[in-house]
């Protein structure tokens, strides 16, 4: 098993699902060239981040569609193709302009298969970036995933390392349901998302969290690249005598609210991380979820780590600002443990 | 091993009650072991075989075919041979039939083994015989202590079975069953994909005839310093957020008074300062506070102050007060008033006698200024008869006694009742209900000669009416200048349910009836 990059599993994942399925194809801007400068019938850059590359010359230019920036337009095409028999693997560069292709994702992929009684299906699957952190400003760092979870009739991935995303995006093109895939920008060259990723073909089901960490005294739930965030926080707990228990959850549509629970019923504390919003967000859901059905076994107050409600800054010193940092995540673990504000300034100032 | 064992009826399935004994297959004296069968019971289903959970020598069979016996009850007993009769004897007489085993089914009597019921130990059967009835507990509750104190019990069915890593289940699935013992292979699981969840081993365990502890109660974290210590999302100017951080200050504990309500420099420095970080610069030197600490005396709030000051300072914040001030004439009450008081010497209605009645009855004639108002229902509640409030000064303080239904009371009984009522609240003899409710208020300081003043409303009720003193004014009538006995007085409305037109109108109306009195008994 080789180590590989986020960007190289996904791209590994995309090769082999067309290479297993003739029907599996690809719609997006810029998709086989990039940083303008291409007809679209050659393999200049592979995507603006190059996660695409090699796939034109493999498979051909009737399979890896290079279409103008135009969302609305190869959205519905991409939509068409899969309700008339194609497994389209459409790339929305950043999930910023889901706006621009609303109708075709939010009112037709989602609600094919429940409009004509089951009898059709949208195997779509719509790759896109999400994530602060690439001083890309406001219009290209939201996170929106919690929009599409709020849709019923999407499915939505959100993953956090290499083996999950090439094992996610494999299960996300043989679903026979839209799927919205959200790579984070700033974990396709992550170190600590690099992992060991077989070479052939498996698939992670949906709805099942990863337990990053296991621990006994606070769970956290973090997505994306604010996994690796809550990881760190809980190597630096457990220094403290704090046991951590991390859940990523990949999914948040289906979402393994089961693993969730049973995890707060263990520990008793929860501290959500989220980068999607600070008001009606991912994280405010899985509080829902907790103050619903686990408030019994809740010992503190739920706290919920997110970015202040604003756009994402430009200035890189304020983006750093904005993104939830690991001091935040630590002093809400502090605080759910029942430190007071002395004693957690203490805390951080010795860590 | 405890020394002495029941063999007890068993418990074939839910509705199990009670059983017949058919048959002992086996005699006094020989030896049983586990499983060997030893009687044949009969039920209102079934005739099934005992078979024995204990292991030793049966020493006595205490029930005899023919008996019908409930279940859990005492069959037979079995014994080391070094026990004597008489512990025997005892053992039987001490017997207690369990009720958690006749009560509910066990797993093993569910498969037709006789789950003994445990010589439940009375406190005299565990002084005689051995502490731990552990060996005569029914095989499917192997565990030291009854479940109900707490330690699970896990039918052995559960346990057995080829390796479970395969099998998909929940992280927390897994470590309660490498806890319990549970082979997961024996666990259906009902999660997405048939995946295992700790909800299933629980219900394995428990549908199994087993038992899982009671969670306990969840000790919560002390609430602590209200004060978060993530102060990211106070609005701060960047100077003083750097130094905040130095000087350790939380910016939640500092005021905000810079631009656009952000905590500036300045008030990181004070926040700083009060919590003892520098010396306060405003703080006075200690010689010049030792001269001047006889100046000023610490006088503790009494409860009754702190009362009016809670209810008047929520009242004056909470409520939108209004006030609508007019001036009556009394020379016409005043002369009603000298009759009233010369007919019978043992009568002195005073002048606030008088506004009592007349607000009343004008209480009476506009009902919408005779209400409480409801915040939290958001609900008026009218009243139909005018229950007044009349402030009384008493020591350190203030209270307000009613004067109920005044507006059916004549002049001669307000005036009686409220001295009566003065007097008591004086004397701190009030009873709670002849001070609270109310649906007005009146306040009268006329007596130190106010001319003019403002009240604050009493909640629930919506308005209170201030009486100041009356006094000889110079008035123009009709073109003429002459001299009338004339007092202002002021009411305080809330707005939110009493409307200013109103609040004139009613005015109005009790002008009129102190103007020309004689109306008040139209």
């Amino acid at each position: 098993m080789a180590e590989m990059a986020m960007r190289d599993a996904i791209n590994s994942a995309l090769a082999q699902e067309m290479d297993r399925d003739e029907r599996v194809i690809m719609i997006g801007t810029d998709i086989s060239g990039g940083h303008a400068g291409s007809s679209g019938q050659e393999d200049v850059a592979g995507g603006v981040l190059g996660i695409t590359k090699g796939l034109l010359p493999r498979f051909g230019a009737g399979r890896v569609i290079d279409t103008p920036i135009a969302e609305m337009g190869y959205m519905g095409m991409a939509v068409g193709a899969a309700a008339t028999g194609l497994r389209p693997v459409a790339e929305l560069m950043f999930i910023d302009f889901i706006g621009c292709c609303g109708d075709m994702l939010l009112n037709q992929a989602a609600k094919i298969r429940f409009m004509f009684g089951g009898k059709s299906t949208c195997p779509l699957v719509v790759r896109t970036m999400i994530g602060a952190g690439a001083n890309a400003a406001a219009q290209h760092s939201q996170s929106l995933y919690h929009w599409v979870t709020a849709v019923p009739g999407l499915k939505v991935v959100v993953p956090s390392n290499a083996y999950d995303a090439k094992g996610l995006l494999a299960t996300a093109i043989r679903d026979d349901d839209p799927v919205i895939f959200c790579e984070h920008k700033a974990l396709y060259d992550f170190p600590s998302a690099k992992t060991e990723v077989p070479e052939g073909d498996y698939t992670i089901p949906f709805g099942e969290a990863n337990f990053v960490t296991e621990g006994s005294d606070v769970t956290v739930v973090a997505l994306g690249l604010m996994t690796h965030i809550a990881a760190g926080v809980a190597a630096a707990m457990a220094e403290k005598g704090i046991s951590v228990e991390v859940i990523d959850p990949r999914t948040t549509s289906p979402l393994d609210e089961e693993s969730i629970l049973e995890s707060v019923q263990s520990t008793g504390r929860l501290v959500i991380l989220d980068e999607s919003a600070a008001r009606c967000g991912f994280g405010h859901d899985v509080a829902a979820l907790v103050a619903q059905r686990g408030f019994h076994a809740l010992k503190a107050p739920i706290k919920l780590v997110t970015p202040p409600h604003c756009p994402t800054p430009f200035s890189p010193p304020l983006e750093q600002a904005w993104i939830p940092s690991g001091e935040r995540v630590a002093t809400a673990i502090l605080e759910t443990m029942g430190l007071d504000g002395a004693a957690i300034s203490a805390a951080l100032a010795a860590a | 091993m405890a020394r002495i064992q029941a063999i007890t009826v068993p418990k074939w399935g839910l509705t199990m009650t009670e059983g017949t004994v058919s048959e002992w297959l086996v005699d006094e004296g020989d030896t049983i072991n586990i499983g060997d069968p030893i009687m044949d019971m009969e039920t209102s289903k079934i005739v099934n075989v005992v078979e024995s959970i204990v292991a030793g020598t049966l020493r006595r069979k205490v029930a005899q075919p023919g008996d019908v016996l409930p279940v859990a009850a005492l069959m037979g007993v079995v014994a080391e041979a070094d026990v004597t009769d008489a512990e025997i004897d005892e053992f039987i007489d001490t017997f207690v039939i369990d009720e958690s085993v006749s009560g509910a089914p066990t797993g093993a009597a569910a498969e037709g083994a006789a789950p003994a019921a445990p010589p439940e130990p009375t406190p005299a059967t565990a002084a005689v015989h051995e502490p731990a009835p552990t060996a005569a507990t029914p095989a499917a509750a192997p565990a030291p202590a009854p479940a109900r104190t707490g330690t699970p019990s896990v039918p052995e069915a559960l346990k057995s079975g080829d390796d479970d890593s395969a099998v998909h289940a929940t992280v927390h699935a897994r470590k309660l069953a490498a806890t319990l013992g549970v082979n997961l292979n024996n666990v259906s699981g009902t999660g997405r994909n048939g995946r295992v969840s700790v909800a299933d081993v629980e219900e394995a365990v428990t549908g199994a005839g087993g038992s899982l502890p009671a969670r306990g109660p969840v000790e919560r974290v002390p609430e602590v310093d209200a004060v978060p210590a993530d102060d990211s999302g106070v609005a701060a100017t960047s100077v003083a957020r750097r130094l905040a951080k130095s000087l350790g200050v939380n910016l939640h504990s500092c005021r905000a008074t810079g631009r656009h309500g952000k905590v500036c420099k300045y008030d990181v420095e004070a926040a700083h300062a009060l919590q003892g970080g520098a010396p306060a610069p405003a703080a006075p030197t200690p010689e010049l506070a030792a001269e001047t600490a006889p100046e000023v005396e610490a006088v503790p709030m009494s409860g009754m102050r702190r009362t009016i000051a809670g209810r008047l300072q929520a009242s004056k914040q909470t409520i939108p007060h209004y006030r609508v001030s007019m001036d009556i004439k009394l020379d016409a009450l005043l002369a009603l008033r000298k009759q009233v008081n010369d007919g019978d010497p043992g009568v002195n209605v005073s002048v606030n006698d008088c506004v009592v009645k007349a607000v009343a009855m004008a209480l009476v004639k506009m009902p919408e200024v005779n209400v409480q108002f409801d915040e939290a229902s958001q609900t008026i509640r009218r009243f139909r008869d005018a229950d007044i409030s009349v402030a009384v000064a008493i020591d350190d303080g203030l209270i307000t006694p009613i004067v109920k239904a005044a507006n059916s009371k004549t002049l001669t009984e307000i005036s009686a009742e409220v001295r009566e009522l003065a007097t008591r609240a004086k004397a701190g003899t009030l009873k709670a209900e002849e001070f609270q409710g109310g649906s007005f208020s009146i306040s009268n300081l006329g007596m130190f000669g106010v001319r003019q003043f403002d009240a604050i409303i009493n909640p629930p009720q919506a308005a209170i009416l201030a009486v100041a003193g009356g006094e000889q004014r110079p008035v123009v009538e009709n073109g003429e200048l002459t001299v009338a006995t004339a007092m202002t007085v002021s009411l305080s409305s809330d707005h939110r349910v009493i409307d200013g037109a109103v609040a004139a109108q009613f005015l109005q109306v009790v002008k009129r009836f102190m103007e020309t009195p004689s109306l008040m008994l139209a």
